[in-house]
């Protein structure tokens, strides 16, 4: 049919130009950390420059790179894990369960959203602080938790909520309790927005800021922490900057990239049939 | 209590997870895993996340400051006094946005976890009326903490007098910063022009740039920046933001002028000065772009870097050209000890050694652009050679002003900015926002 | 819809007619519901109250030892400063603006992917991730770099097509729309995640169906792909329109809040008044105003998809 040959090249000109316009920022990041900072700040971009390394050894000797990293990846899958599996709990109870006041719950949920980060901060340090957690990491991984809590709930909430009710109503029949339809039938349905919140909760986690210089010491500091140390004040070292950010942007990606089969992989078209 | 909690946790955990059914899919396996292994990390955080866990041998010292180049050569000095004194010295040099959040957070709940601050003499209101620092009179005459040779009478005066709050002595005076004029010493002399001195001499030349298709470099974005250079060049009218009472007075005709001076020599700037920060005009100077321009001190390190500079050793170094008398401004930051540090001598010893002159003309090697409170190091001639703008920098000494130090002044300082930006991008009329500003704040003067 | 049809037990609820087993059940909803529900009490809803409180008072970041009671006074002073009332305004075309265009072209974007063929579709959407994953600091950075007119790739660009004198980020007519299209860059990503997800969830017969039926494409996409995203939409709207509304990084960032306030946000408004002016009640008065402002712009969207859920 010749209308979808003509709309399949517009399709691939629109998503071409969409793919550049996404990477060309991503790419002056990269180029530029491993550029000197006399060739990133000239007057027409320069593809062509004598690349150097000096950006990634200064990062990983000025700052303690190696340990921000770990950390990272500590305080995220965490953090991730924990506000994944509540979150969904929560949304689960919310939507298939008759309970009386799942409206105001919900909407409290939302309105946690709502709350001015700077007024989280200090009660937060005080509650951190009297526990004893403050300079462990157990501050940032609850911090993000909390702050991520609200749209995974209303996420799943919402993909949830996009389940025929029949799929549920089969399993109990089959004799299922409420938990085991939930493994067996429920998850794997809504494994694409589990996946998606899990991407979008752990991205948040690995590059939010304030939490994690602000609960934390010297030994728990996070990759973003390290960033913002290399744009200071009244100077920006961008090729330092860059190099961090880069080496910062991989996990994530590599995640993104590995993640992306479950987001597309749909069951439910195949589990409902008559 | 705390250790109940950490182990009736994961038992309460795997009761709800344990109503999942038996493995069958692959799906669920990895889920499971998945679960398995946050449980296990969350178990073990909890059981590892033991503060204070370091058996301190030793005594323990934590420095709070702001990150960049200056940090990493305080790290060499820190680790130097570490080795002589036998303490441990940690350096938490972080984000300067999130610095004075930090220091107030901890100083106010009292973790004790910083033993000395770096604060800039805008801080130093609000930290001494919350009663956070130490007061250092009885240290600084005591020998024993500070070495014999340490001569409390070379630091300067205008530095002591800044971080004097109620006749006691707060901190200790440490870092100069002041904005100074740059300018590519080739460029002016094509055009035939001297450094300029007054304000008609830099509107000649900046204009002569402009019509050559370059122009000034100026921070002119909405920020702190343009304030400082509207107060150094006021200091040069032979005005200030106040009268003589005491009162707010904008609509002076000084003032007036000074802003209107500030609009001409921004149509001279160059493209992009209005959205520029310090760091910016730095750049441009540092690779070449711009013939001249208004830059702070504590960057002009970058632009005699050989490795980094398109023009090092090409550039003069002046004062900010005044229309009545020679101004400069002062702005500094100095260590003080907080109230809740766990070990006041020690620190006060370590801030004593930091400003000593030895510990003092080392960081003026490491970092020319370091520039300290010390009087006899201002004409020190090996730092004078790294340095060509030492001289420059010392007027700020002798004679600088500071910005207003009052408790709402950050306000007019804000409100000012905003009004500024708008006079400079829009081409506001001068004496119209200067009317405004001070209408809405009067009051509060 | 003939595929669905599943014998099913009357709607109304499973065949447990003892009351014992609708209690087990709530007890197991309240323990699912439970570390959620405490998680955001403690550390939300807490501080919230903190707030409101804090709001009627005037104090500096710290003092809370010394705080001044002022009653409404720091809701008046909103009311008659003229900046406050230009970062709402500017704060609301931001959000109108970012929203609008994030959407039609996250939704388009997803819409586009199902289009051609999954593995292709699949490596295009994780890097279409991407701009989503780089922290806010360096997208902020990065965009700056781009906007400066010295230096940066979009005035080179701008100069090719004569445009060189584009008022950009010094411009207060251009500010605010050089800042939504890097807020629309960062945040396309995310719409476009969500919508993958749950454009995957639409079951293919449904189009099957359709395109049986001799549907065209616009047919499909209006009368199928977005009723059935409803849902999914309204998240999205709430989400990102909330997070709109609180811009704080990237203004901060590329402007300042500048020119001449014709940036500043609701967020960066409120940061200066704390940190930059030491006036943490006025501060919490403004972070007020935000909540009640959206709730009152996003309340509506939340009571379309506050609909009880199925009884099961």
């Amino acid at each position: 049919m010749k209308p979808l040959r003509l709309g399949s090249i517009a399709t691939w000109i629109i998503l071409g130009l969409f793919t550049l316009w996404t990477v060309v920022p991503i790419a002056l990041v990269v180029l530029n950390s491993f550029k000197r900072a006399k060739d990133i700040f000239t007057t027409s971009p320069q593809l062509w420059f004598t690349p150097t390394l000096v950006n990634y050894v200064n990062a990983l000797t000025k700052a303690n790179f190696g340990l921000y990293y770990c950390n990272s990846i500590v305080v995220a899958v965490v953090s991730t894990a924990v506000v994944i599996g509540i979150g969904t709990f929560a949304a689960y109870a919310l939507t298939s369960f008759r309970l009386i006041a799942a409206n105001t719950v919900a909407n409290g949920f939302f309105l946690g959203k709502l709350v001015p980060v700077i007024s989280m901060l200090l009660p937060l340090f005080v509650i951190i602080n009297s526990l004893g957690l403050r300079g462990t990491l157990a501050g940032p991984i609850i911090a993000h938790v909390a702050l991520n809590l609200p749209f995974v709930v209303w996420l799943m909430m919402g993909f949830l909520r996009d389940v025929p009710p029949e799929l549920q109503q089969a399993a109990m029949i089959d004799g299922c309790t409420r938990m085991q339809t939930f493994w067996k039938v429920l998850v794997p349905v809504i494994l694409p927005g589990i996946a998606a919140a899990s991407v979008l909760a752990m991205q948040y986690s690995w590059n939010e800021l304030l939490f994690s210089l602000q609960l934390t010491t010297l030994d728990t500091y996070t990759v973003p922490v390290g960033i913002a140390g290399f744009v200071g004040s009244i100077s920006v070292d961008w090729g330092l900057s860059s190099a961090a950010a880069t080496a910062a942007m991989i996990p994530p990606i590599i995640l993104g990239f590995f993640v992306q089969k479950y987001i597309a992989s749909g069951t439910i078209g195949g589990s409902v049939k008559g | 209590m705390l250790k109940k909690l950490r182990l009736l946790f994961p038992v309460a955990l795997s009761r709800m997870l344990s109503a999942a059914p038996i493995i069958s899919s692959t799906v669920e396996s990895k889920l499971r895993r998945r679960r398995t292994l946050g449980l296990t990390l969350t178990a073990l955080l909890l059981a590892w996340s033991s503060p204070g866990g370091h058996a301190a041998a030793g005594i323990t010292l934590t420095v709070s400051r702001w990150a960049g180049p200056q940090a990493d050569a305080q790290r060499q000095l820190l680790d130097e006094y570490a080795k002589e004194a036998g303490v441990t010295v940690k350096l938490d040099a972080i984000d300067y946005g999130q610095l004075k959040q930090k220091q107030t957070l901890n100083m106010r709940t009292k973790t004790g976890e910083y033993d000395l601050v770096y604060v800039p003499e805008a801080w130093m209101g609000e930290y001494a009326k919350a009663g956070y620092l130490t007061s250092l009179d009885n240290y600084v005459t005591n020998p024993k903490l500070t070495g014999d040779d340490w001569n409390f009478a070379d630091l300067a005066k205008v530095g002591l007098g800044i971080y004097t709050v109620d006749g006691s002595l707060l901190a200790l005076p440490y870092f100069v910063q002041t904005p100074l004029l740059v300018y590519n010493q080739d460029a002016l002399k094509q055009g035939g022009f001297a450094a300029p001195k007054t304000w008609a001499d830099l509107l000649k030349i900046a204009k002569y740039f402009k019509e050559k298709g370059s122009g000034i470099a100026l921070p002119y974005r909405q920020g702190s920046a343009i304030t400082d250079v509207l107060a150094v060049l006021l200091a040069g009218n032979g005005a200030s933001f106040f009268n003589p009472e005491g009162k707010l007075a904008l609509t002076q005709p000084a003032v007036v002028e000074t802003v209107k001076f500030m609009q001409e020599l921004g149509q001279y700037s160059l493209n992009g000065s209005k959205g520029w920060h310090w760091d910016e005009v730095n750049k441009a100077l540092q690779f070449g772009q711009a013939p001249m321009g208004i830059t702070a001190s504590g960057l002009v390190k970058a632009l005699e870097d050989e490795n980094d500079s398109n023009v090092a050793g090409k550039l003069g170094y002046a004062p900010i050209p005044y229309n009545k008398q020679p101004a400069a401004l002062l702005q500094s930051w100095a260590w003080a000890v907080p109230a809740d540090s766990k070990h006041k001598e020690e620190s006060f010893k370590l801030a004593a050694w930091l400003t000593s002159k030895a510990a003092l003309s080392k960081m003026s090697k490491a970092d020319p652009s370091f520039i300290s409170f010390r009087v006899s190091l201002a004409s020190d001639p090996e730092i004078a050679k790294k340095a060509p703008w030492l001289g420059t920098a010392n007027q700020a000494l002798a004679n600088g002003v500071t910005l207003p130090l009052r408790p709402d002044a950050p306000e007019l300082l804000n409100a000012l900015a905003t009004g500024l930006s708008g006079v400079v991008a829009n081409g506001d009329d001068p004496a119209k926002m200067l009317e405004g500003v001070q209408t809405s704040l009067a009051s509060k003067f | 819809m003939g595929i669905m049809t599943i014998t099913a037990a009357p709607s109304s609820s499973i065949q447990t007619p003892k009351v014992r087993a609708i209690h087990r059940d709530q007890r197991l909803a309240i323990l699912l519901l439970l570390p959620a529900a405490m998680t955001i009490f403690l550390v939300m809803i807490v501080p919230l109250g903190f707030a409101l409180y804090a709001s009627l008072f005037d104090y500096g970041l710290g003092q809370e030892n010394n705080m001044t009671f002022v009653f409404l006074g720091n809701y008046a002073r909103f009311f008659a400063d003229p900046v406050a009332f230009r970062s709402l305004i500017n704060t609301v075309v931001f959000t109108l603006l970012s929203l609008t265009l994030g959407l039609s072209l996250g939704l388009g974007i997803a819409v586009l992917l199902k289009r051609i063929n999954p593995a292709t579709a699949n490596v295009l959407r994780a890097i279409f991730a991407m701009p989503l994953l780089i922290s806010p600091i360096i997208v902020g950075l990065v965009w700056r770099y781009i906007y400066d007119p010295t230096y940066g790739l979009a005035y080179y660009l701008l100069r090719f097509v004569g445009l060189q004198n584009f008022g950009g980020l010094t411009s207060s007519a251009t500010a605010l729309l050089c800042i939504v299209v890097a807020d629309v860059w960062h945040t396309t990503p995310f719409i476009i995640l969500v919508a993958s997800a749950g454009l995957t969830m639409i079951p293919d017969e449904l189009y099957e169906a359709a395109r049986i039926d001799g549907a065209s494409s616009f047919h499909i996409l209006f009368r199928i792909t977005i009723p059935m995203l409803a849902k999914v939409l309204t998240v999205l709207i709430l989400v990102r329109g909330t997070d709109a509304f609180r811009i704080f990084d990237l203004v901060y960032g590329l402007t300042g809040g500048g020119p001449a306030n014709a940036t500043t946000s609701l967020s960066v408004f409120a940061y200066k008044q704390a940190f930059e002016n030491n006036k943490m009640g006025f501060a919490m008065a403004t972070s007020v105003i935000t909540l009640v402002c959206l709730v009152v712009l996003f309340g509506p969207f939340m009571r379309n998809s506050a609909r009880k859920g199925k009884d099961i």
